[in-house]
């Protein structure tokens, strides 16, 4: 397959790269790992005519941590380095196992924290090529009036699948946005705009260039839950991410409980975390919260499986994320 | 004199089974039924190995197809004006620069222009195609072709479109009825009657594709001479070329179909596709060699797909669960045209037939059209038919309290019988197949014993070899030999990735007490290799490899002829062994091959082995107008057990283990029948089972890619524990049958049956994905 | 668009190819270079045929744009064979029947290859955990996954 026309950038400094975007604004589009950009680009989704690759900005993929600081992630490290990364096996490690869980080995060699973060929403009627979306009215992501999942539906319902932002979120991450002349930082779950058609509130001259955990989030257990039908490459039908701190005396200080692939953005689950915040986990209460959890998710059919048994497995993973969490602590 | 063959000038060659001479004449094997590496394995682990979108020809151009956003249209103008006049295109095709032949497998399922002057009839077809200088102009090209459609309704659901009303895809068929197989079998209405037990059961399946992981491709190339020499992934290039012959209205001398690497085919490189002939069409206008390689989204669209079934099935049983009368009706959705339709229509019903003695049984098997992409034949179709009939014989034995081992037992056909539509059995492992998979895995101590959510279940299937395919059902091979001992083995036989090549090499050397790597091979040639009916109806070890041993055993006994006057000994007393021809009790009298190929030329009797075999079928048997008679030279059969996990409540099934006998007649290479056998678990198992299907909207696929359409992956795959049975066909070459269809055809019934063991459930809509699980499991509790 | 001079190391050896950004490792691989053991299955990261080892990585080149390959190590099927020699991996493939239509097998071989370089003694879940990127159609996976543990014992 054939990829469009293109200039190919490659800027060995975050200074030079925002310069480029600054420069090309619309026209461009960073290219990380390229494992999504390239297939949308060849699909005909995407054509921009500067590509600006930051796989030469070393400052990009460090892996930082000091115990007061916290955790901080350059948003060009492959998922497979965080995979390897003592620092977080040690402290953070649902980060480990969430980017574990992504694709596959020779993918998590090419994809990159940043990328994963920033994937684009997906849908069965618009991840295809040009051929087969011209049989058919343009939909609301390609700029048409109709959506093709929802019949009469008035919005985009495309689906929000990366793995690593439910596990961040629920770690209470933040995300420092570059763009030329000053940054800016944003609780991550702030980078999501829950619209279909154009899911990140990032500006055409912005770089999520990296990822901060607190190091207070990280007192407890945390898990990663993927459904995916198959043991490896596949997007998440659902995923659950749960952090769970312990007071020592079997109470449960703090939780949080974030989800992936049941809508326009990953969600974090706040009445899951207020119901299990300051009580005994029992049994009952997981359910409980595994019932919000439920409630948050709003899946339609547009990624495979049904969307009826997508949402009653959020519930079934809730339930095991917080118990594996809890069990970690 | 010394030689036993009288009739040297005339000589016509070996055919058909052993005799007692040739066993005098045959060594002990020194290569058959030994694991041997495959003689293609070296080309293939260096990247040598060259396939189709890998070869490139001088002044080579890129073709592209326009294919129609339509799944149903009258095409009522095309205009090419502006994409001729693009710098960089070198011709451009359509239907009007076709003589409108229409193709069809059989004569009467003449359905398609492969190029359509009239009609389009499913989202994908090809509609047009450039030739030019690169894939990017060509590209552009397409986009300049201007075809103006008239929209017509469209049908997509076989029940729909067999309704009254529903758009009509083909003027010749009323209701969208592309095919009907009636098969009518003694008396059923008495055979329920006298039933201790009935039931009707309804399954159902999806389509599946077969992606395979080569991409289709075809390089053609047309001289000024005349000539047309075409490479694709195929799996027969004779009846390619035939195809090509009659549609280009060319002498079959002409179309020269050549030997290429083929990565992998399972019954979708088989019939003839528009790819081939637009490549040639381009090549013929042009004036120069073009290449067409399609994107994974044309691979599964614009090619073949496997057929989605539905299935009610009526069986009656006696007290002690044999099969008394059987009622079978299937609806295949069969795509827009008919690709091997007669075939596929009654293979669903024919392999139930080849596994199990059913004395009265009344089929109708229904294949429609839709405005769908084509439905051909995957690893021979039928396969969610043998999971429903498969998981009925369970719930029969679980109603009766008969064990569903036993069930199979008593229902199995056995070596002398003769199945419901005539045709004699002549070798059969079916039981101890059964038996040895029960086993080995552990039967008696797990079936019903195992803690909830886990399972274990049985599959049985029996398999043709050797159908009716008129004058291409036979196999011809020749071996020439080198001065220096070294031969050179001619053979139509087709490699797909099975390890065909290298079995008939192995078999041509065993008989001539060569070395594999002193036989060359060539194979699969239409100008060159002599007719051979390809790799089809499972027929490589059974037919392909019965001619080359044919061949073998002629030139062997050639050769003992000129080295008997040589050594002054009767024929009897030689072998060939290490390229050395010997007397048997005295091997210091010998005399090195190569001198005996040398007198051979010298005495203008130059050696040269013949062999031919064709499988003796009925060949007035028809799969519509005359379903009766021999059906196949012979039949395998095999036997799977397979055990499972259930999350029950993610619904997720997991595969284990599995344990699969296959009565191969013989293993000429184990390590082929292994690969072959653990193969088909991961596609007819975990794969079509639990994994694969297509999604739909309208007339489109919504997942025609590889991350959507769920192949199993290394990580989804059970333990497997392959089991060889060996009931030694009497006609096969040294008792070989076929080795390729085994899981595909009993893996469904064995984990439908290993999920019932686990849970209680019964699951008849395949694949059993998780949900359907969760659902069924839910409705269980609430009943 | 311009095309432009790269300079590309290829097992070991050095080529100077002109190219335009817009092209893949893959295609350049194939078309440019000619070294057709590296297949295109799908374009699109899926099915695993076009990978080849970048660093010692196994990556998809069709993923990967052809300059961005420059400074770095690219090692394709071709390139495992030295001096005449086939590498442990190649020959265990062979003699344990893992290879049947062979269209994965350069993949399957260079990932398995990766791995034992890194990893000498895997498991057979870390060799099936290596290989879960590449899609094989023919084998089951089975008895490549006793190729790579037979070349590991060795």
């Amino acid at each position: 397959m054939r990829l469009p026309k293109l200039e190919h950038f490659q800027p060995e400094s975050l200074d030079q790269a925002l310069e480029l975007l600054g420069e090309h604004s619309e026209q461009a589009k960073i290219i990380a790992g390229g494992t999504e950009l390239l297939v949308s680009m060849k699909q005909g989704l995407l054509a921009p005519a500067y590509l600006v690759n930051l796989k030469e900005i070393p400052e990009l993929s460090v892996i930082a941590h000091d115990d007061e600081k916290g955790l901080r992630i350059g948003a060009l490290t492959k998922l497979a380095a965080l995979i390897e990364s003592q620092v977080i096996r040690e402290n953070f490690p649902i980060l480990a196992q969430a980017a574990n869980q992504v694709a596959a080995p020779p993918l998590q060699q090419m994809g990159t924290l940043g990328g994963n973060l920033c994937l684009n929403t997906r849908c069965f009627f618009y991840n295809q090529s040009r051929f087969w979306r011209q049989a058919r009215p343009p939909c609301y992501k390609t700029g048409g009036e109709v959506c093709h999942v929802v019949k009469g539906g008035n919005r985009c319902y495309a689906v929000y699948q990366g793995d690593m932002a439910p596990a961040l979120m629920a770690l209470e991450a933040t995300a420092r946005i570059a763009k030329k002349g000053g940054d800016r930082v944003i609780p991550l779950g702030d980078l999501y705009t829950g619209k279909g058609e154009k899911p990140l509130a990032l500006e055409p001259d912005e770089i999520l260039v990296e990822v901060q955990v607190p190091q207070s989030a990280m007192e407890g257990g945390g898990d990663y839950r993927k459904l995916r039908y198959r043991g490896a490459m596949d997007f998440p039908l659902v995923g659950v991410a749960a952090v769970l701190a312990n007071d020592g005396s079997g109470m449960c200080s703090k939780a949080a409980v974030a989800l992936t692939a049941v809508g326009m953005a990953p969600v974090l689950v706040e009445e899951a975390g207020k119901l299990l915040q300051g009580q005994r986990v029992t049994d009952d209460l997981v359910a409980h919260a595994a019932d919000a959890a439920h409630e948050a998710a709003r899946p339609v059919a547009n990624i495979g499986s049904t969307h009826s048994y997508r949402r009653k497995m959020v519930r079934v993973l809730t339930k095991r994320a917080i118990e594996n969490a809890w069990g970690r602590e | 004199m010394h030689g036993i063959c009288q009739d040297r000038g005339s000589h016509h060659g070996r055919s058909r089974g052993v005799t007692e001479r040739e066993n005098s004449i045959m060594a002990e094997h020194t290569l058959v039924g030994k694991r041997v590496a495959r003689i293609d394995s070296l080309g293939k682990a260096t990247g040598q190995a060259r396939y189709t979108a890998d070869l490139t020809l001088p002044r080579m151009l890129y073709g592209k197809v326009l294919r129609s956003p339509h799944a149903h249209a009258r095409i009522l103008h095309i205009d090419t004006s502006k994409a001729e006049k693009l710098r960089g295109v070198r011709a451009i095709v359509a239907g009007k620069d076709t003589a409108g032949e229409r193709w069809g497998v059989f004569r009467y399922t003449r359905d398609q222009q492969l190029l359509p002057v009239d009609k389009v009839r499913y989202i994908g077809e090809d509609v047009a195609a450039v030739a030019a200088e690169d894939e990017e102009t060509a590209m552009e090209a397409l986009e300049l072709i201007e075809v103006e459609y008239e929209v017509l309704p469209a049908v997509f659901d076989p029940l729909e479109a067999m309704q009254e009303g529903a758009p009509r895809i083909h003027d010749h068929a009323e209701n969208n009825i592309n095919i009907h197989v009636p098969i009518e079998v003694g008396d059923v209405e008495r055979g329920f009657r006298e039933s201790y037990y009935v039931r009707e059961d309804h399954f159902v399946n999806s389509e599946y594709t077969y992606c395979q992981a080569e991409p289709y491709a075809i390089v053609a190339n047309y001289d000024l001479a005349g000539n047309l020499e075409v490479w694709m992934p195929n799996a027969s290039p004779h009846t390619k070329a035939k195809a090509l012959s009659n549609l280009l209205r060319m002498p079959l001398s002409k179309v020269k179909v050549r030997n290429v690497y083929t990565g992998g085919a399972f019954g979708g490189r088989s019939d003839i596709f528009p790819g081939e002939f637009i490549a040639a069409l381009l090549s013929m206008k042009a004036g120069r060699p073009v290449r067409l390689v399609y994107t994974r989204e044309e691979s599964f669209t614009g090619v073949r797909q496997a057929h989605s079934m539905i299935v009610d099935l009526k069986t009656g049983v006696t007290r002690d669960g044999t099969f008394l009368a059987n009622e079978i009706k299937v609806v295949m959705d069969g795509g827009a045209y008919s690709s091997t339709g007669p075939i596929a229509t009654s293979v669903p019903f024919l392999v139930w037939e080849e596994t199990y003695r059913l004395p009265n049984v009344r089929f109708n098997g229904y294949r429609v059209y839709t405005n769908k992409p084509i439905r051909g034949m995957y690893r021979c179709h039928g396969r969610a038919f043998l999971g429903g009939l498969g998981m009925q014989l369970d719930m029969i034995a679980e109603e009766l309290g008969i064990d569903p081992v036993e069930m199979r037992l008593r229902n199995a056909l056995k070596t002398g019988d003769t199945q419901a539509t005539g045709s004699k059995i002549i070798s059969c492992g079916l039981s101890e197949a059964i038996q040895q998979a029960a086993e080995k895995s552990g039967w008696q101590e797990k079936r019903g014993k195992l803690p909830y959510g886990k399972g274990i279940g049985i599959g049985a299937n029996g398999m043709m070899v050797g159908f009716p395919m008129g004058i291409r059902g036979g196999s011809s091979a020749m071996i020439k030999f080198n001065e220096d001992g070294g031969a050179t083995l001619i053979s139509g036989v087709v490699d797909n990735g099975q390890g065909n090549d290298s079995m008939v090499v192995q078999v041509a050397a065993d008989v001539l007490g060569l070395r594999m790597e002193d036989i060359n091979l060539v194979s699969g040639d239409s100008e060159i290799t002599p007719l051979d009916q390809g790799a089809y109806s499972q027929t490589a070890a059974f037919v392909s490899a019965n001619a080359v041993k044919a061949a073998a055993i002629d030139a062997k006994e050639q050769i003992l002829d000129i080295a008997s006057d040589m050594l002054d000994a009767m024929v009897e007393e030689l072998d060939i062994k290490e390229g050395q021809v010997f007397v048997k009790v005295r091997p210091e009298r010998n005399v090195w091959l190569g001198k005996v190929i040398r007198t051979a030329l010298l005495q203008d009797t130059p050696i040269m082995g013949r062999g031919s075999y064709i499988p003796r079928i009925d060949q007035k048997r028809e799969w519509v107008s005359n379903p009766k008679g021999q059906h196949a030279g012979t039949f395998s059969f095999g036997a799977v057990v397979a055990e499972v996990e259930v999350d029950t409540e993610t619904g997720q099934v997991r595969v284990t283990q599995v344990t699969g006998a296959h009565d191969c007649g013989f293993a000429i290479n184990p390590m082929a029948v292994e690969g072959q056998l653990e193969g088909s678990v991961a596609s007819g198992g975990v794969g079509a089972t639990l994994l694969e299907e297509h999604y739909w909207d309208g007339g489109q696929m919504l997942n025609a890619n590889m991350l959507e359409y769920k192949v199993p992956l290394s990580v989804d795959m059970p333990q497997i524990t392959p089991i060889i049975v060996e009931s030694v066909d009497p006609e096969g070459p040294f008792g070989a049958k076929e080795a390729g269809l085994w899981g595909s055809m009993n893996m469904f019934q064995a984990i439908g049956n290993a999920i019932y063991d686990a849970i209680g459930v019964w699951i008849k809509d395949f694949p059993i994905t998780p949900d359907k699980v969760l659902k069924a499991l839910e409705e269980n509790k609430d009943s | 668009m311009e095309k432009q001079l790269v300079q590309l190391t290829v097992n070991g050896e050095e080529h100077d190819v002109v190219i335009r950004p817009n092209q893949t490792l893959v295609e350049v691989l194939r078309e440019n270079l000619e070294l057709t053991g590296t297949k295109e299955g799908c374009g699109e990261g899926a099915c695993g045929t076009c990978t080849v080892l970048l660093n010692g990585k196994p990556v998809r080149s069709c993923l990967t744009l052809a300059v961005e390959a420059q400074g770095k190590e690219i090692v394709t099927i071709e390139g495992l064979v030295s001096n005449g020699q086939l590498h442990p991996v190649q020959k265990a493939f062979i003699e344990h029947g893992a290879i049947q239509c062979g269209f994965c097998t350069p993949a399957m071989i260079l990932t398995a290859k990766a791995l034992l370089d890194e990893s000498p003694k895997p498991t057979e879940e870390e060799a099936r955990w290596a290989i879960s990127g590449v899609v094989c159609r023919c084998t089951g996976y089975a008895k490549i996954v006793e190729a790579i543990m037979a070349a590991a014992g060795e």
